[in-house]
């Protein structure tokens, strides 16, 4: 399904304007399996050496979004190999003290309300709760219209440490594009004072 | 009954199924394209494996990253070892996370504490 070209321009060409630091990687199209597997090798080669163990949130982070693109973009392409690629952007970007991971892709406008219904919920949870809502959430039923474990939302959370926000932008009558930002940050003491401020 | 190696690929983690040594061992980072397609050819090589009359495993998970799919299919790992213990096979599980690694840590916590198995949380220095 492609999205009117002219109204998704300007969605990425929001998405682009947004002051987020230095780019470390910007990704626009399809988000195959074999895109997956090659921006997250480029990405471990970028960011491994200078981060340590933080570099897994970013990685984490930037794999379960360029996921969801995949799975769940309302704008979808054949892959070469056949299968059904969601489109989207993606972009990990650099500032002093944190690193940031943004998505956006469209989502249908029938599927806004469910989908800011389980961001509000997850955005809703005390930061020290989250894991323990993972740990039941992965413990249910998959939901029928999930493709992964259902729990993408609450993981990106942990990783920020609650640092995440997502906005919503109508693009046309059927579609509205869909954005997610999530702020990891560089050093455990700066996510401890970001929490307590 | 036979031993299966999987070659560990920048998606999928080794897989080291050892039917003389009684061993299962993971290592690397998982998110595969289907995580529950590739985590179910492990699954029925356990249950092969008990059902020709093995009594214990020792299941090794050395695990860097893995995306939420991933994790969901180490929970059903988990319910499938307890089943076996709770059919008096002798399982063991040694979790491996790297220091620092809170995420890696809290999860294996999480099933150290839902699961009666032994269960070891064992740190390592990368």
């Amino acid at each position: 399904m492609m999205v009117q070209e002219k109204a998704q321009d300007n969605s990425y060409k929001r998405f682009l304007a947004m002051d987020v630091g230095i780019t470390i990687v910007t990704y626009e199209g399809i988000c195959s399996h074999e895109v997956v597997v090659q921006l997250g090798q480029e990405l471990e080669h970028l960011l491994a050496a200078s981060t340590g163990v933080r570099f897994k949130k970013v990685f984490g982070v930037f794999i379960e979004l360029i996921q969801n693109i995949k799975n769940y973009s309302a704008e979808t392409v054949l892959a070469h190999n056949g299968t059904e690629c969601g489109v989207g952007i993606i972009r990990v970007s650099e500032e002093s003290l944190c690193y940031t991971v943004t998505a956006g892709n469209c989502i249908r406008k029938d599927d806004v309300e469910r989908i800011e219904a389980k961001c509000a919920a997850v955005k809703h949870i005390p930061t020290a709760e989250l894991r323990s809502y993972f740990n039941d959430r992965i413990r249910l039923k998959q939901e029928s219209t999930s493709k992964g474990a259902g729990v993408g939302f609450l993981d990106i959370a942990i990783k920020a440490g609650g640092n995440w926000e997502y906005e919503f932008h109508p693009v046309d009558d059927d579609f509205t594009f869909f954005t997610i930002t999530a702020y990891i940050a560089k050093s455990k003491i700066v996510e401890e004072d970001a929490k307590s401020s | 009954m036979e031993s299966v190696f999987l070659e560990k690929t920048t998606e999928t983690p080794s897989v080291r199924m050892d039917v003389q040594g009684g061993f299962i061992e993971l290592e690397g980072n998982s998110y595969p394209e289907n995580a529950f397609e590739f985590y179910q050819q492990i699954f029925d090589w356990i249950d092969a494996y008990f059902a020709q009359g093995a009594d214990r495993i020792r299941a090794v998970f050395r695990l860097n990253y893995f995306n939420t799919s991933s994790a969901k299919c180490m929970l059903n790992f988990m319910t499938l070892l307890q089943k076996y213990h709770g059919d008096d096979k002798m399982i063991t599980v040694e979790w491996y996370y790297e220091e620092d690694d809170d995420d890696m840590l809290e999860i294996g916590k999480a099933f150290s504490v839902d699961f009666t198995m032994p269960f070891q949380l064992l740190s390592f220095v990368d």
